[in-house]
């Protein structure tokens, strides 16, 4: 097994009732996702809020379901698997919310928040309980075992509920939001312990994130949503230092730093213009009537995806109808056409 | 510190404490905390997960008056000259939504999951300012494009559920921006946010700010946040204000020890290896008599441990909870 985790051609709609006669229609809200998670590897979801993320988590687990396309985790093609079929497979994937308040049961202790899902497996009480010790240990939780949710901090939560994740063993950990609820200092403490699991274990995570930083330190590979689909992909070095997609670009733009200091991509891009709308998106290029780049082409066709050096992948009209970009790349260019916009306008900002 | 002029101070919270119910009994987990906002500021609480931030804005929208497992047990939240924990329910439900709304850092327990996104959104419009029904729904539309909600018309009668994470939290600060108040509570409104939507509800705030003076108390964990939007910052650690002053003073030239750990956590060098602070603040109820962070300070001496200690005012307008403040020469960050 190499890829702990193959999805292709995935797309998921929710039903959604629209005009007077109440008449269902289909919101298509992922459209065609494919991608991998190698075995110990750590791919990152990138992308806009209600761009289809936590869409995609939950479509992977089977807990929506999938208009069509394949699911397969740990060599075994799940996609149409019964809900009962597909039990002893759950396992294999186990899934960490945002939310470290809401996603712990209140009533049960740390112990058997950690211990429940081993429930199902040949083992005793009693080496459920050590084994839940255990994982609680491995998260630097020692000695709390019978103390309630809201008797931790909102970082001790996050902890309780890795260990739980981790308790079946799974293959793959999809990580939804994990870190965002938590201060920075409590941040670091929770990806230095992701990553150590994921070395003395060998588990994967499949991690959804809007926040760069953290995936910059944490993933292998970044995959960048904008509004129901995939439009670039790649190692996140490659992505971060020089992305093809013009969204990738303004999504690096836009971090707040602490001090004034913004040095790789000094201009921030904001965007503007109508925001896709779930299900319906625009003609052609689906980012273009947000981009600053947008041509004629963009309004009318969709890019093809296509593969670059170093990895990336992606799918953008820059790089392939007649490219202006030549060999300087995306962050060049655009930031000679942000110059020469600045220049016309007689200012220095955007 | 000078006296406030209180034409220019929005709200003024005096020594607020709150209590939590522990297993061992009523816990202060909010303890003695000041604050001031001026019309047209932006306030901004850091602090540790835990440290207290929610329960003290809880506190200020009167919000934990009557719960089961909060209380208020002492302290002042002015609002002009009015000290809202002396409202009664009925008064102070005349000022909830108008005069101070709040953004909830869960909005999923805060959305009635009953009720299309119109009518939370035009609720207070209808109750404050006496709209109509079909006024406070173009209303309702027209904010949530303000917040970024595309095809808004259409969507205003999804229900809560039928929302991404980031999408309900924009839909939060709708329904709390609705009557424009004149104190925003916002309680980490863009944690589930990527960057470029984030931007926008910043500038959407900092709007609000500059055309009606709108004062915000801004809670959130992000200091690059903090940075770009606040004008002033109180630091919080285990239920108490151990730092306070100009969000650039701060920034630059931290003087608790806490303050300087939240700092150099930001990671700044992406070959440099993530640096957090050892150990974990302690539980409610379980604090120690002297210094609260002394236990993970490195700076800490035996002093630390044996005496409370006061938050100090400085004639800089800075404040101070550490014994040790004057003797330390901490790193901040430019
Ligand atoms: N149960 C549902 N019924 C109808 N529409 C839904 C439902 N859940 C999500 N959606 C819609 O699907 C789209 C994608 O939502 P999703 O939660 O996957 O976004 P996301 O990328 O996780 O966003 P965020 O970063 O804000 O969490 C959104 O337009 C959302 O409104
Ligand atoms: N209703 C409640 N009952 C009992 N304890 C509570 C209650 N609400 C909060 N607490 C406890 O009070 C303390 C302060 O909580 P608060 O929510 O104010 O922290 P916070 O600073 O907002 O943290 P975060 O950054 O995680 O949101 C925590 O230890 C919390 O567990
Ligand atoms: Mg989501
Ligand atoms: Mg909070």
């Amino acid at each position: 097994m190499t890829q702990v985790l193959e999805v292709s051609e995935m797309s998921v709609s929710f039903p959604r009732r629209s005009g007077l006669l109440g008449k269902s229609q289909p919101l298509r809200v992922v459209e065609n996702v494919s991608f991998e998670v190698g075995k110990g590897e750590v791919v990152a979801l990138v992308g806009e809020s209600g761009s289809g993320k936590s869409t995609i988590a939950r479509a992977v687990l089977r807990l929506l379901p999938i208009d069509n396309g394949r699911i397969t985790l740990a060599d075994v093609d799940i996609t149409t698997l019964s809900q009962r079929a597909l039990r002893p497979h759950r396992r294999n994937a186990q899934l960490v919310f945002q939310d470290p308040y809401s996603s712990l049961d209140p009533s049960m202790t740390a112990i058997e928040i950690v211990e429940e899902p081993l429930r199902g497996f040949a083992m005793s009480r009693e080496e459920r309980l050590r084994s839940a010790q255990e994982l609680l240990a491995s998260v630097g939780l020692a000695g709390v075992e019978g103390r309630y949710p809201y008797e931790f901090s909102g970082g001790q939560r996050q902890r309780i509920a890795i260990a739980r994740a981790l308790a079946p063993r799974p293959a793959l950990i999809i990580c939804d939001e994990p870190v965002s609820a938590l201060d920075l200092s409590t941040q670091n403490q929770i990806i230095s312990l992701l990553d150590s699991l994921r070395q003395s274990l060998g588990v994967s995570y499949l991690f959804i994130s809007h926040d760069l930083s953290v995936v910059r330190r944490i993933a292998d590979r970044v995959l960048v949503m904008y509004a129901g689909e995939i439009v670039e992909e790649g190692p996140t070095e490659r992505v971060f230092r020089d992305p093809v997609h013009p969204y990738t670009l303004a999504l690096l733009s836009a971090v707040p730093a602490v001090v004034g200091d913004r040095s790789k991509h000094a201009k921030r891009i904001v965007l503007e213009g109508d925001l896709p709308v779930p299900g319906a998106p625009p003609p052609g290029c689906r980012f273009h009537t947000r981009c600053p780049f947008a041509m004629d082409v963009c309004r009318s066709e969709v890019p093809a995806w296509t593969e670059f050096d170093h990895g990336v992948s992606g799918r953008c009209h820059l790089h392939t109808s007649g490219s202006t970009l030549g060999f300087s790349g995306l962050t060049q260019f655009a930031e000679d056409a942000m110059a020469s916009t600045d220049r016309d306008r007689g200012q220095t900002s955007i | 510190m000078t006296v406030q002029d209180s034409a220019t101070t929005a709200l003024r919270v005096k020594e607020l404490c709150v209590d939590v119910a522990t297993p061992e009994g009523w816990a202060t987990v909010v303890e003695d905390v000041s604050l001031a906002v001026d019309v047209g500021e932006i306030h901004g609480l850091v602090g540790e997960s835990g440290s207290g931030k929610s329960l003290t804005a809880m506190a200020i929208m009167g919000l934990i008056t009557h719960s089961q497992s909060a209380r208020v047990t002492g302290g002042e939240v002015l609002l002009g000259d009015v000290d809202l924990l002396k409202l009664s329910n009925r008064d102070l439900r005349r000022h909830q939504g108008k005069d101070l709304a709040m953004v909830f850092q869960e909005p999923m327990t805060s959305l009635n999951p009953a009720f299309t996104v119109a009518d939370q959104i035009g609720e207070s419009i209808r109750y404050h300012l006496g709209a109509s029904r079909k006024e406070a729904r173009e209303r309702s539309i027209e904010l949530l494009e303000e917040v970024g909600i595309a095809d808004a018309r259409r969507r205003c009668n999804d229900y809560p559920h039928q929302f991404s994470g980031g999408m309900r939290q924009r839909v939060m600060l709708a329904v709390a921006l609705a009557c424009e108040p004149r104190l925003l509570i916002a309680d980490e409104p863009t944690t589930a946010l990527d960057v470029t939507v984030q931007a926008q509800m910043l500038e959407l705030i900092r709007s609000l700010v500059e055309r009606h003076g709108m004062a915000v108390i801004f809670i959130t964990h992000d200091l690059g946040v903090i940075a770009e939007i606040c004008d002033r910052t109180t630091v919080f650690y285990a239920g108490q204000v151990i730092e306070s002053g100009l969000v650039g003073e701060v920034i630059k030239g931290p003087r608790h020890p806490y303050t300087e750990g939240l700092l150099r956590s930001v990671p700044a060098d992406d070959d440099l290896p993530l640096w957090w602070i050892d150990g974990s603040p302690p539980l409610p109820g379980q604090v120690s008599s002297g210094c609260r962070f002394s236990p993970r300070c490195e700076y800490s001496k035996n002093e630390c441990d044996t005496h409370a200690v006061p938050l100090r005012l400085s004639a800089d307008g800075r404040a101070i909870r550490c014994a040790l403040a004057d003797d330390l020469s901490l790193n901040g960050r430019d």
